[in-house]
């Protein structure tokens, strides 16, 4: 009798502190998850500040560029519809998670990259414009952002990889899905938008 | 036959391998200023670097050069953020480093600026500073000229930035018993892998020391002040996000 309680006792604590291990690991992990994917939101951040930066930068440049070559109209209509498009998306948090509207996102971005360096191109043409010191310095803010873009760019894809990693090998894996941490997307290098605008003199 | 598949696929793919590494190497800077290219004398490399070394002891802030030949086809961005992410040029928190690149035969140089000084040597300063006071020497084959006017701008821009933080902030006594704490901290935790580390670097050898050193045309020997004065130097643990200006003479 006493015998059968002591053994009763010891199997469950045994027990006990078997789950409690099991539920401990499982927190710990979940926890180490949690922690990179606030890794990969602060990374997107700094993406979403750089292109916000240019996006402001803009209307000052195209206001400028259309003092000395108006007559470059279709150029910088580009430009303004490309913002335009970008002003449209509504950037949620939940991005990340929407492989569909990240594509959209990093779409409209490039759409403006090219548009942007289609017009610094052109401006080449115009020696007055080109020794304008208003027009100097949105050059060089222009293409430093451009440079800040596709540094960060790089940061986010190497954060997600990480990220991603983390949450698809194996016990990980188990948590992440049951606590619905689902891959996040890339950006995709695209011909053009990862160089910044470069101009010769 | 299938292990002899296996190895001419693995042959391949390290073929493979040595191909895509074709962008230089990044160094690993031991000196403020870092020339492969031998465009600076001895006296140019001495005076470069005590005036840098003046300035950082002044305001903490970190300003280093380097001057390779060619960087055979990558970028100048990706180039010079490597190597400001692989030397962390600038004291951390405060990342307040400045990166001065020149390549030489591609005719590009560039100024990365530190995440802390964003503020005040901004993009077009920077760009100005490219284009005015270094860009008119560099065209003249003056290197020195040329990173010596560049340097004092760069100086006579960033100098409101930083100072120094003055020195025992904390009281002696408590810093004194964190820092034992500490060391034995680490003689606990760190002597293990201390020793382990210590076996794997003294098994490969010499390609660990050499692997800032043998890069570019320069090669081992060339880079100016190898055994210099203010050898040991590094970067303080800064962080760039890709600010400054590329120029081109």
């Amino acid at each position: 009798m006493n015998r059968t309680v002591v053994i009763v006792v010891a199997v469950l604590a045994g027990l006990g502190l078997i789950t409690l291990l099991f539920v401990g690991w499982g927190i710990s992990l979940y926890n180490r998850i949690v922690t990179a994917d606030e890794g990969v939101k602060s990374a997107w951040s700094q993406v979403e500040n750089q292109y916000q930066r240019r996006f402001d930068l803009i209307p000052n440049l195209v206001e400028t560029v259309k003092g000395f070559a108006n007559q470059e109209r279709e150029v910088l209509q580009t430009v303004t519809e490309a913002r335009a498009r970008v002003g449209q998306l509504t950037v949620t948090p939940g991005i990340l998670n929407d492989p569909n509207a990240f594509a959209n996102f990093q779409q409209a971005q490039d759409g403006l990259s090219s548009a942007l360096s289609r017009l610094l191109a052109v401006a080449e043409n115009y020696p007055t414009l080109r020794s304008n010191e208003n027009f100097l310095t949105l050059q060089s803010q222009l293409e430093g952002t451009e440079n800040r873009i596709s540094v960060e760019r790089r940061r986010f894809n190497e954060t997600v990889q990480s990220y991603n990693t983390m949450i698809r090998r194996f016990p990980a894996s188990f948590v992440s899905s049951m606590t619905g941490f689902a891959e996040k997307a890339y950006f995709v290098a695209t011909a053009g938008a990862e160089q910044p605008p470069k101009v010769t003199f | 036959m299938n292990l002899a598949r296996l190895v001419i696929a693995s042959g391949a793919a390290l073929l493979c391998l040595t191909a895509a590494q074709a962008q230089p190497e990044v160094p690993t800077l031991q000196q403020r200023v870092t020339d492969f290219t031998n465009s600076l004398t001895f006296t140019e490399w001495r005076s470069l670097e005590s005036r840098l070394q003046r300035f950082e002891d002044s305001t903490s802030t970190q300003i280093a050069i380097l001057l390779v030949s060619s960087l055979q086809g990558e970028s100048i961005e990706d180039f010079s953020m490597r190597v400001f992410e692989k030397n962390k040029i600038g004291q951390q928190q405060k990342d307040n480093g400045v990166l001065v690149v020149v390549v030489k035969d591609d005719r590009i140089a560039r100024i990365d600026v530190g995440y802390g000084l964003e503020g005040v040597l901004t993009d077009a300063a920077t760009s100005q500073i490219i284009e005015r006071d270094m860009e008119p020497y560099f065209r003249a084959d003056n290197f020195y000229a040329g990173l010596s006017s560049g340097v004092s701008s760069i100086i006579a821009v960033a100098e409101g930035g930083y100072r120094v933080e003055s020195a025992g902030k904390t009281a002696p006594l408590v810093s004194g018993i964190m820092l034992v704490f500490f060391i034995v901290f680490m003689l606990v935790f760190f002597m293990p892998m201390l020793a382990a580390r210590r076996r794997y670097l003294i098994r490969s050898g010499g390609w660990m020391y050499n692997s800032g050193w043998g890069w570019g045309s320069g090669g081992f020997g060339s880079s100016r002040g190898s055994g210099g004065s203010s050898g040991g130097w590094s970067g303080g643990g800064g962080m760039a996000g890709g600010g400054g200006a590329t120029g081109r003479w």
